[in-house]
C-alpha cells in the first residue's frame, strides 16, 4: 500500500492520497493520470489492469486501487 | 435537418408517447422500435439499410464472441492454470477475428459514405502534383440519420461483449439499443449496459417523468431556437464574410460562436434526454458546465461527455494497456530525460485520439487541424503542469480563487481559438480570421451602431439576455447549488407551477422563437456529423 502512495504523490504531489475517497469524482486523478498511474502499477506490481478494469469505482481512492492490484495478482 | 423538422420530429415523437402508453407494457418497445425505423425511413429512406447491416452484423458477431465467452466458462472449471490460459488464448483469437472482420465491415460502411471524398480528393491532388488530371469524381453522398452515433454506439457493444463486460443480448434489444430514433438526431453516445435493457423494458406512465421530461425538452428547444438560432445571425455573415468585418467583431462572433454551439448541442441534447425520459428512459449526461472547467482536458471531459468516454475506452485506454506500449515506456525508461519519458506515452495515446477526434467531426483538413490543435493543447498542458504547480506553490487539493478564475479565463479563451477552427469556412479562413482579430481594427469598441449593421437591436438584446441566463444556470449548478438540470431546478413538489411553467417555456419559444420571416434555417451542426 505504501509503495502504491508513493507513486501517487510523485505523479500528484500535494493531494491527500490517504483519506481521499473521491479521486475520480473530483476530477483529482484523470485518464492522463490513470495512464501514467497503469505503468507505474505494471513495473512495480507485474499486474496488467485490462480497459474493463478501468472505471472510476476501481481508482476513488488508495484502498479500492489496491483492492484491484490484489484482485488480479491473486487471478495470475 | 432544419428547426422546422426537429419540431415535426418532437411532435413525432409526442405521437408516439401517446401510442406507448395505450399498448400494454410488455409490447411498449415495439412501439419504440417500429417509430425508430419509421423516423429514420421517413429522413434517410433507403440509405435505412446501413442503419439495418450495422445492426445485423454486430448482433451476430457479439452473439458468435458471446459462445466462445460461454464455452470458455464452462471448460475452464476442469483445467489446469496452464491448459486454461492455452484454452483462452486460443478463443480469444477466435473471438479477435470475429470483432475486427465486424469491426471492418462498419468502418468500411462509415468510411465509404463519410470520408470518400475527403480521400479521393487527397489522391486527386496528388494527381494533380505529378502532373495528372483528377482520377476519382467527386461523389454526391448523403449520409444515412445519425451514422456516426450509431456505428460508435454498436462498436462499444461488440467491443463490451468482447472484453466479456456483458452478455450479447437478442437482435430485437441491439436493434433497439443502435436505432432508438432520438438518439440518432446527435446522440449521446450511450453504452448497453447502462441504457439497452431500459429501452426493450415497457415502462409504464409516471407522471414525474413526464413532467421532468417535459420541462427539460422544451428549455432544450429554447435554447436551440430562441438563443442559438438568434445568435446565428451575427456569426453566419461574420464568418462568411469576415473579409468585411473589424477584429472587434470577428472576436465578438467567435465567442458568440461559442455561445451558439453550446446552446445548440446541450439544448438538442436536453431536448432528446426530456423526450425520452418522458418514455421512462434515461440517457447518459452529455455536458457538464463546461466553461467552469479549468483546463482544456477537463473541458473535454465537460463538453460532449459521451464522446470523450467513448474514445477513453474503446481508443485511448486499449493502447495505454497494450503490450507494445508498456515495452515502448520500458525501452525509454531511464534512458531518456524525465520529460521525454513523460512525452513520448503522451504523445503515442493521445495522438490517434485527437486525430479520430477531429475526423469525425467532419471529413476535411480543417477537422484534422481542429483534433491536432487541442492534441497540442493538452500535451503543453500536462507538460507545464509540474512548473505551473510548482512556480505559484498549488495543487489539485489548494488552488486559490485568483488562479481559478485565471484557469477558466485562458481555459475559455483556448476553447475559442478551437471554436473559430472549427466554425472557419477551411483552414485558410481560420488563419485569416484568427489574424484579423489581432490586426483589423481589434481595439475598437462594439458600439450599437456597428452591431445594428448586422442584428436588430432587440434581437441583439434578447440573445445576451438568453446568454446571461445560460451562464447563471449553469453558475447555479457549478455551485450545487439545488442542483440539477431545468426539470429539478423548478419547484417538484407542486404540480400546477411545473404547468405553468411548462406553458410559459411553450410561450416563450412561439414568440421569441428565431424563426420564420427575417431568420435564416439554421440545420443542427452536430446533427450533420
Amino acid at each position: 500500500m505504501d509503495e502504491l502512495i508513493k507513486i501517487l504523490e510523485d505523479l500528484k504531489p500535494g493531494i491527500d492520497f490517504k483519506n481521499d475517497t473521491r479521486l475520480i469524482s473530483d476530477g483529482k486523478l484523470t485518464s492522463l493520470d490513470i495512464m501514467q498511474l497503469l505503468m507505474e502499477i505494471r513495473d512495480t506490481f507485474d499486474v496488467v489492469i485490462s480497459p474493463l478494469d478501468i472505471i472510476p469505482e476501481n481508482f476513488e481512492s488508495v484502498i479500492k486501487i489496491y483492492t484491484l492490484i490484489e484482485k488480479l495478482q491473486n487471478d495470475d | 435537418m432544419s428547426s422546422t423538422q426537429l419540431i415535426v420530429l418532437a411532435l413525432f415523437a409526442t405521437v408516439i408517447f401517446g401510442i406507448y402508453n395505450i399498448v400494454p407494457v410488455k409490447h411498449r418497445s415495439v412501439v419504440l422500435l417500429l417509430a425508430s425505423y419509421g423516423a429514420v425511413f421517413a429522413i434517410s429512406k433507403f440509405l435505412i439499410c446501413f442503419l439495418l447491416i450495422t445492426t445485423l452484423t454486430v448482433w451476430v458477431s457479439a452473439y458468435y464472441i458471446n459462445r466462445f465467452n460461454s464455452y470458455f466458462e464452462i471448460k475452464k472449471v476442469s483445467l489446469n492454470k496452464d491448459a486454461k490460459k492455452s484454452l483462452k488464448a486460443e478463443y480469444n483469437k477466435k473471438k479477435k477475428a470475429i470483432m475486427l472482420t465486424c469491426l471492418f465491415v462498419n468502418l468500411l460502411i462509415l468510411l465509404s459514405l463519410k470520408y470518400i471524398n475527403f480521400f479521393g480528393g487527397m489522391i486527386n491532388k496528388a494527381s494533380v502534383i505529378m502532373g495528372n488530371d483528377s482520377i476519382l469524381p467527386v461523389f454526391k453522398v448523403v449520409l444515412p440519420l445519425g451514422i456516426s452515433y450509431y456505428t460508435l454506439q454498436a462498436i462499444g457493444y461488440l467491443v463490451d461483449v468482447y472484453r466479456g463486460k456483458y452478455k450479447a443480448v437478442s437482435l430485437y434489444k441491439v436493434a433497439l439499443f443502435i436505432g432508438f430514433f432520438p438518439q440518432l438526431l446527435e446522440g449521446p453516445i450511450g453504452t448497453y449496459d447502462e441504457l439497452g435493457e431500459s429501452l426493450s423494458e415497457g415502462h409504464v406512465f409516471d407522471k414525474n417523468n413526464v413532467l421532468y421530461g417535459l420541462e427539460l425538452a422544451l428549455w432544450g428547444f429554447i435554447k436551440k431556437i430562441v438563443i442559438a438560432d438568434r445568435i446565428n445571425i451575427i456569426v453566419a455573415p461574420v464568418f462568411s464574410n469576415y473579409q468585411e468585418y473589424s477584429g472587434i467583431i470577428i472576436l465578438g462572433a467567435v465567442i458568440l460562436f461559442t455561445f451558439q454551439l453550446y446552446a445548440e448541442f446541450s439544448g438538442i441534447i436536453e431536448m432528446v434526454t426530456g423526450i425520452s425520459r418522458m418514455y421512462g428512459i434515461k440517457l447518459a449526461k452529455n455536458f457538464d458546465q463546461p466553461f467552469f472547467a479549468k483546463t482544456v482536458s477537463e473541458f473535454w471531459r465537460r463538453w460532449h461527455i459521451s464522446l470523450g468516454t467513448w474514445f477513453k475506452n474503446y481508443v485511448f485506454y486499449p493502447i495505454s494497456t497494450s503490450n507494445w506500449f508498456s515495452k515502448l515506456n520500458k525501452r525509454i525508461r531511464g534512458k531518456v530525460g524525465k520529460l521525454l519519458e513523460l512525452f513520448v506515452p503522451l504523445f503515442v495515446s493521445l495522438l490517434p485520439v485527437w486525430l479520430l477526434t477531429g475526423l469525425w467531426h467532419g471529413a476535411s483538413w480543417k477537422y484534422v487541424v481542429y483534433g491536432l490543435y487541442y492534441f497540442v493543447v493538452m500535451m503543453i498542458g500536462v507538460l507545464i503542469k509540474p512548473i505551473e504547480n510548482k512556480l505559484f506553490k498549488i495543487s489539485d487539493d489548494n488552488m486559490p480563487k485568483w488562479f481559478r478564475i485565471f484557469a477558466i479565463i485562458r481555459t475559455f479563451i483556448l476553447v475559442n481559438i478551437g471554436m473559430l477552427i472549427f466554425r472557419a469556412e477551411n483552414v485558410t479562413g481560420f488563419f485569416a480570421m484568427f489574424g484579423k482579430i489581432f490586426t483589423s481594427g481589434s481595439l475598437n469598441i462594439i458600439t450599437t451602431a456597428n452591431v445594428e449593421g448586422i442584428i436588430d437591436i432587440k434581437d441583439f438584446v434578447l440573445l445576451i439576455a438568453g446568454i446571461v441566463i445560460l451562464i447563471i444556470l449553469d453558475a447555479v449548478k457549478e455551485n450545487k447549488v439545488n442542483c440539477g438540470d431545468i426539470g429539478t431546478i423548478i419547484v417538484k413538489k407542486n404540480i400546477y407551477l411545473q404547468i405553468a411553467l411548462c406553458v410559459f417555456m411553450a410561450l416563450v419559444l412561439i414568440v421569441f422563437g428565431a424563426y420564420g420571416n427575417g431568420y435564416l434555417p439554421v440545420d443542427p451542426i452536430y446533427g450533420g456529423f
